[in-house]
């Protein structure tokens, strides 16, 4: 019995934070786009964790902790998604110069679109509970 | 305080507490654990919220301009991204730290009394100046 009530909570609330989302990677269309969003979203989350862990803050040095392994676990992701973008830029460049072919410029840009989705996942659990949220 | 936030609290609270039905195993902790996290996050989160609506309104203009990022605004963001990343190194490393006021005593206490002491056994042992050696001669 008590399963199923602790579930639905967490259903909710699931829903709630997500609705409460605000939205620059839904805004974004195109891929580059898209990559801009989740690193600008990464870097405010990453700014805002900052300020919850300063030596000023209040809470617990464990929730403190936590916040820094999050951030630091999505930092990898960003990062890759970021060397994929520059290289998708250059593949991009070098098709237009013929110096590529189109499936080589693909297989850059599908890697890129992966690497965006990754990080779009990890960034967007950091911040849902960061997203618009007012008293 | 949002309503997320009350929210939030309020299932953490019902999942480590057995006499409102939660339970206590370590699983239900954790998650409530992280509740109590993203709670925090929300209770800090206005300031954030204006920063993603920058953000949001900085992508429409390239939706609405059917175009990207300039390189100024990716420097930008790179440049936020690393004073972040230093910052949260330095928060760390202050948390991984011990207490500095009893740190400070314990390290310069010590330090003062060991001083003291090789001082005074280097005077009691140190051999006398010339003219000091002579006197017992004399």
């Amino acid at each position: 019995m008590k399963v199923p009530v602790q579930r639905s909570w967490l259903l909710v609330s699931i829903a709630l934070l997500a609705a409460c989302a605000n939205s620059p990677i839904k805004i974004a269309q195109t891929t580059e786009q898209r990559a801009y969003a989740v690193y600008g979203t990464f870097v405010i989350v990453e700014e805002q964790a900052v300020t919850l862990t300063s030596p000023a803050s209040t809470l617990s040095p464990d929730v403190k902790r936590a916040i820094i392994a999050a951030n630091q676990r999505a930092a990898p992701v960003v990062d890759n998604m970021r060397k994929a973008l520059s290289a998708a830029e250059q593949a991009r460049a070098d098709f237009e110069a013929a110096k590529t072919t189109q499936p080589a410029l693909q297989v850059v840009v599908d890697k890129l679109a992966g690497w965006v989705a990754q990080a779009q996942d990890l960034v967007t659990a950091l911040s849902n509970a960061t997203k618009g949220v007012k008293p | 305080m949002s309503a997320v936030l009350v929210i939030l609290r309020g299932i953490a609270t019902l999942l480590v507490n057995p006499a409102l039905g939660g339970g206590s195993n370590l699983g239900v902790t954790r998650t409530a654990f992280l509740l109590n996290l993203f709670a925090n996050i929300v209770e800090s989160g206005e300031d954030t919220s204006d920063d993603l609506k920058a953000l949001a309104a900085e992508i429409q203009a390239m939706v609405d301009a059917n175009g990207g990022p300039t390189p100024a605004q990716w420097s930008a963001l790179e440049a936020r991204d690393k004073a972040a990343r230093d910052a949260l190194a330095a928060n760390l490393a202050a948390l991984d730290a011990p207490p500095a006021p009893q740190e400070a005593v314990a390290a310069t206490a010590p330090v003062k009394r060991t001083s003291r002491r090789a001082s005074a056994k280097k005077a009691a042992t140190r051999e006398p100046p010339n003219d000091a050696h002579q006197d017992p001669q004399v």
